[in-house]
């Protein structure tokens, strides 16, 4: 019991607030609770289409390709693979951050990690999640901009450290 | 919401199913069983987030909103909401939705372009972490890079596509 409502005490948390405000005001709570309902059928088919593609990309495209891929790459081309692939990495913080460190541990470049790590910023099975919130244009123009400062990110982080680890 | 926008996904999520039994129907039936078990394991949360949503869209006034981080507070709302993003987090499923609320409540398209990348590239919470992989000075270096970049990100996005960079 103790253990499920640590692993879900955001949702515990909600739960409770609306049990409070139902008490505050009953009509207002009920249109927050038509509005919450009405989003997640909207977004139930997109969301069910990012689960399955996420869990395709986990395993036919996992981190130990992408590290085989990062191998062969050098220069600018490099980091920006490393970038494009960092929009592919699925997958929660505290499994990447562990697979970023072992890259560097290998020798690929700061460059190339920063820009995969500034990337990671884009993932793709959510796009189509994003554009139901926010339309096409908008995260169409993220994503371009966000590639292009990964890249730009990668350069300068692996110039600043260098700098000062001289 | 999009209609279109499920369709075409649902059949990308297809045609990279059909990759996948060709290609090994054991790791396309692994694949399966763990798009499954996420979407259980996602589905308390994002129902909780819209929850959430939809609680700020009944109880919180347009003007609330807009006078932290509204059209008329120029660029003081881009660094409030740079910050705020920055500091909370979360996975991306929470941020879209949240992104588009704020957009509702009449922030203007950059406030909330630049509240979502930070939201999404920048982690005080999950620092610590980040720190005992790559050391304290990358991390920095990688934080504030990503803080930049959010807003520079946000404020390009919103000069493309409404010709206003706050």
């Amino acid at each position: 019991m103790k253990k499920l409502i640590k692993t879900y005490s955001f949702e515990v948390i909600v739960f409770a607030i609306y049990i409070v405000l139902f008490f505050v005001n009953w009509n207002k709570t009920l249109d927050a609770l038509k509005v919450g309902t009405i989003l997640l059928l909207k977004m139930l088919p997109i969301f069910i289409c990012v689960v399955f593609f996420s869990s395709f990309i986990a395993l036919f495209l996992p981190p130990k390709t992408i590290q085989k891929y990062m191998g062969k790459q050098s220069g600018l081309k490099g980091i920006v693979i490393g970038a494009v692939l960092g929009t592919f990495i699925v997958g929660p913080l505290w499994v990447l951050f562990p697979l970023f460190g072992t890259l560097l541990k290998k020798g690929a470049r700061i460059s190339v990690v920063g820009a995969m790590i500034g990337a990671f910023a884009i993932k793709t099975p959510w796009i189509p999640y994003a554009a139901g919130f926010l339309g096409w244009p908008f995260i169409t123009v993220t994503v371009f901009l966000t590639l292009g400062y990964a890249v730009i990110e990668g350069i300068l982080m692996e110039k600043i450290l260098l700098y000062y680890n001289k | 919401m999009n209609i279109w926008g499920a369709v075409v996904y649902g059949i990308v999520v297809l045609i990279s199913y059909a990759y996948a039994f060709k290609k090994s129907n054991v790791l396309a039936k692994k694949s399966i069983v763990k798009g499954w078990k996420q979407f259980w394991k996602q589905l308390p949360f994002i129902f909780s987030i819209f929850l959430l949503v939809g609680l700020f869209d009944v109880y919180i006034p347009k003007s609330a909103v807009t006078s932290v981080i509204g059209r008329g507070r120029g660029f003081l709302a881009i660094i409030n909401s740079a910050l705020f993003g920055a500091i909370v987090g979360g996975p991306v499923s929470s941020v879209y939705p949240l992104g588009a609320l704020l957009l509702q409540k009449g922030t203007t398209l950059a406030v909330a372009a630049v509240f979502m990348n930070s939201w999404i590239m920048v982690g005080f919470i999950s620092m610590p972490f980040e720190i005992s992989i790559f050391g304290k000075k990358f991390v920095l270096v990688r934080n504030v890079l990503a803080l930049v970049g959010a807003i520079i990100i946000g404020m390009l996005t919103g000069l493309i596509l409404t010709g206003s960079a706050l």
